[in-house]
């Protein structure tokens, strides 16, 4: 029997040797030799004496720090340091013979130690627990304390009862309160005003329905209005409810920013709705496109000039409504280019298929993220300041024409009435003594007067016509029943009528209301406009002539259309055809005044006069006259003698 | 021709366009009319104070006086003179002042010659007419306002004389 010395020993641990037979062994190792420390244990020889497939495995023991370790129980009976011996197995022979061999006073447990020693080593462990546990909360209640104090917001502590138990140094500024003055007592002892009502109703509600609240209101401070947020969280300890924490946060900061904002977003929508209103009701033509060109909105303006509702537009492609669509795409590239567009005159058309002359210019807008997002069309309608200039520009023309006729008119007929004199007196004489000349001479002299007596004839036309533009004023006004004065019109025009074989188709409406204008100048705008027509109906050989006259009413207006089957005028002449000498007759047979006349006496009559026409097909002449003549009197072109 | 035979039209033609007066003047004689040649509102107005004339023809527009005023001295000179007013202008004004001076005819230059001959011719048919008219009723005022024969005999001899220079 060899004596193991263990030199090593430590004197205050209990040096134990375990003893067992196999899987018992295992067992009881793996419950001691884990936590033997925590029993200040120290295994110090294991003695397996039934070694078998179910015994401790030997690395296991070795890393454990156990030297000792045999097969008999011979190896601990000489040793001299053992404090404790703990017996896994239940056979008495051992047990007996260990008492026996053993120095009497070392303890030898049994079997069931084992599970007293495993209860103690459980107990020590949660007692440990328990201990590292509590000191933790007690570090996290501290930096809890440092938290709440320190904090740049204000943190109160109530009991149940709703009195101050503790209350941050941040809430003592923001409130004005010393935490002396303000713990066990409730709001209505701390505050003159009593605190506020809807804070404490809050807080009563968060201990009863032991939710965290939020509540947003305002708190009375030295005078002051505080709008602040509170945050509410209820105290529960066992289960039992035992006071809240209050978090308050100022805003009124923010709730000043955000009536200011709101106060800005007030005024930018009511900015907003009053640029709206002017662009909607403007009379102008305007519309929004998006970036590719089609239509989002269309005001009233556009409606109204172009004669498109808005449903009847929106989405199309803006450029339809252009007479030259490819011009508007070029204008649309540029402000997609460079933000806006050059200022153009463009023409559009109608609904109705008018051209609308229109000053048109394009503007970007950028979204709010830098991209394009609209494109505004402002469009100044110019038909009728065109119209009103063009109206004016003829008028002045003629006024100067009136003066310059009644100046040179005398001068040229003078001259005139000479040559034609002297004409008829070689004529009479070539009647009278013509036979002393040759036969030829004498017929070709004859014809020659003949011809005299004809270019004579036709500068008379022309001033004649000049003197007409004198002629042309006011020879008063009077009741007008237009039916009879068309019917004189023709009269007048009768031989002519007859000679042309011109059909005459009459569509007058019935019950036409007199109006008041001045019968003769009216007589003259249709005489003129009928023997108009009539000249281009003779210009088409082989066709029969058909000279439509209607005549209707509006609110306003008296509307007589003038309607041949004529030759028609070229689209590039139909805006010149009122200019003074502007004529497509042949030389001789037009004077190029009659229209202007026509257009000039109805400007100074406050109406006006239109050609629709398709060359080669028919012409329409379209006279508007107004109801009721002009408070104004419109200047008279035309100068008195 | 409506004239009568025996007596010629006497025919005052004023106009400042002398060609005109002078060739007006030669086709007027050629057609048996009596002319006598004005080249201003003065010289028509001096040979008006010189012989009666049927009828005259004046421009509107003449440099020494106007025409209307001329048709007015005449008128004053001679009651039943029948005046054709001849112009270059054409002004509704003037037409009008035409019609109120008692004016025959307003012609715009240039004039169809058979158109102004016939007008004179009318012209001087109307004058007659007038006179005769006038002549008539002078007469029959002259039967029922005079009492003495001695009265009427006289009253109707100057009558008579005073028409028949005519």
């Amino acid at each position: 029997m060899k004596r193991v010395k263990n030199c090593a020993v430590s004197t205050n641990r209990i040096n134990t040797a375990l003893v067992g037979e196999g899987r018992q062994l295992t067992d009881l190792l793996a419950g001691l030799a884990t936590r033997s420390s925590l029993l200040r244990l120290n295994i110090v020889a294991v003695v397996d004496l039934d070694p078998g497939p179910d015994s401790p495995n030997l690395d296991l023991i070795r890393g454990a720090g156990i030297q000792n370790i045999s097969t008999g129980i011979d190896d601990i009976l000489t040793r001299d340091d053992l404090d404790l011996v703990i017996l896994g197995s239940e056979n008495h022979d051992v047990a007996a013979a260990l008492r026996t061999g053993l120095f009497p006073h070392i303890p030898v447990l049994g079997p069931e130690a084992n599970n007293i020693i495993q209860s103690a080593i459980r107990l020590v462990e949660d007692n440990r627990a328990l201990r590292s546990d509590s000191r933790r909360l007690k570090e996290t209640r501290l930096r809890l304390n440092i938290f709440v104090e320190t904090a740049p917001l204000s943190i109160y502590i109530k009991d149940t009862e709703l009195r101050y138990r503790k209350i941050n140094n941040h809430a003592q500024k923001v409130l004005g309160v010393r935490e002396t003055d303000v713990v066990g007592k409730r709001d209505s002892a701390v505050f003159s005003s009593g605190g506020a009502r809807w804070l404490q109703k809050v807080e009563q509600e968060t201990l009863n329905s032991r939710r965290t609240l939020h509540a947003t209101g305002v708190l009375p401070i030295r005078g002051q209005m505080m709008h602040v947020k509170v945050t509410l969280f209820p105290v529960i300890e066992n289960g039992r409810v035992e006071g809240l924490y209050g978090l308050i946060e100022d805003t009124t900061e923010l709730h000043e920013s955000e009536r200011m904002r709101h106060q800005v977003d007030d005024q930018l929508n009511e900015t907003q709705k009053y640029l709206r209103e002017v662009l909607e009701n403007s009379r102008d033509i305007i519309f929004l496109t998006d970036p590719t060109g089609n239509i989002l909105t269309f005001n009233r303006g556009a409606e109204g000039s172009l004669g498109y509702s808005r449903d009847e537009v929106v989405g199309a492609p803006a450029h339809q409504l252009c007479a030259n669509p490819e011009n508007f795409d070029i204008l649309f590239a540029e402000t997609m280019r460079e933000g806006h567009s050059t200022s153009y005159e463009a023409e559009f058309r109608s609904k109705d298929q008018r051209a609308v002359i229109c000053n048109i210019s394009l503007t970007l807008i950028d979204g709010p993220d830098g991209k394009p997002l609209e494109v505004v069309c402002l469009c100044r309608d110019l038909t009728t300041r065109l119209r009103l200039k063009n109206d004016l520009i003829r008028s002045e023309r003629l006024a100067a024409v009136g003066q310059l006729a009644s100046g040179v008119a005398h001068e040229i007929n003078n001259p005139l009435a000479v040559i034609d004199t002297i004409a008829g007196l070689v004529e009479e004489t070539l009647e009278d003594e013509g036979e002393a000349l040759k036969a030829d001479t004498r017929t070709m002299l004859t014809k020659a007067m003949d011809r005299l007596h004809h270019q004579v004839k036709r500068v008379t036309a022309i001033t004649h016509s000049l003197l007409g533009f004198v002629r042309t004023q006011h020879a008063g006004m009077a009741n007008v029943d237009i039916e009879e004065l068309l019917e004189e019109c023709l009269g007048v025009l009768g031989t002519e009528i007859r000679r042309s074989r011109v059909e005459i188709v009459r569509l007058y409406t019935p019950n036409l209301p007199e109006f008041t204008s001045d019968p003769m100048l009216l007589q003259q705008v249709f005489v003129n406009l009928i023997k108009n027509s009539i000249d281009a109906m003779q210009e088409v050989p082989g066709r029969t002539g058909i000279l439509e006259i209607m005549t209707s009413v509006d609110a306003r207006r008296l509307l007589v259309t003038i309607q041949d089957n004529g030759v028609g005028i070229p689209k590039e002449d139909q805006e010149k055809i009122f200019n003074l000498f502007h004529t497509t007759k042949p030389a001789g047979q037009g004077t190029g005044m009659g229209l202007s006349i026509v257009h000039d006496i109805l400007y100074r009559l406050g109406g006006t006069v239109r050609v629709v026409s398709e060359p080669g097909q028919w012409s329409r002449f379209v006279v508007e006259v107004p109801l009721n003549p002009p408070e104004i009197p419109l200047p008279d072109p035309s100068i008195s003698l | 021709m409506t004239e009568e035979s025996s007596k010629p039209i006497r025919l005052l033609l004023a106009d400042d366009e002398e060609d005109l007066v002078t060739f007006l003047a030669h086709r007027l004689r050629k057609r048996g009319l009596e002319v006598t040649m004005a080249l201003s509102g003065s010289e028509a107005v001096s040979a008006a104070t010189e012989m009666k004339f049927d009828v005259a023809v004046v421009d509107l527009k003449m440099p020494d006086m106007d025409g209307i005023m001329v048709i007015e001295n005449l008128k004053s000179l001679q009651p039943f003179i029948e005046v054709l007013m001849l112009t270059g202008h054409g002004s509704h004004d003037s037409a009008w002042e035409a019609g109120r001076l008692n004016a025959f005819r307003y012609i715009l230059k240039p004039y169809d010659f058979e158109e102004l001959f016939d007008l004179i011719n009318t012209a001087a048919l109307h004058r007659q007419r007038r006179m005769q008219k006038e002549f008539e009723e002078k007469l029959n005022e002259l039967m029922t306002g005079t009492t003495s024969p001695r009265d009427l005999i006289e009253e109707s001899e100057k009558l008579r004389s005073e028409y028949e220079q005519d």
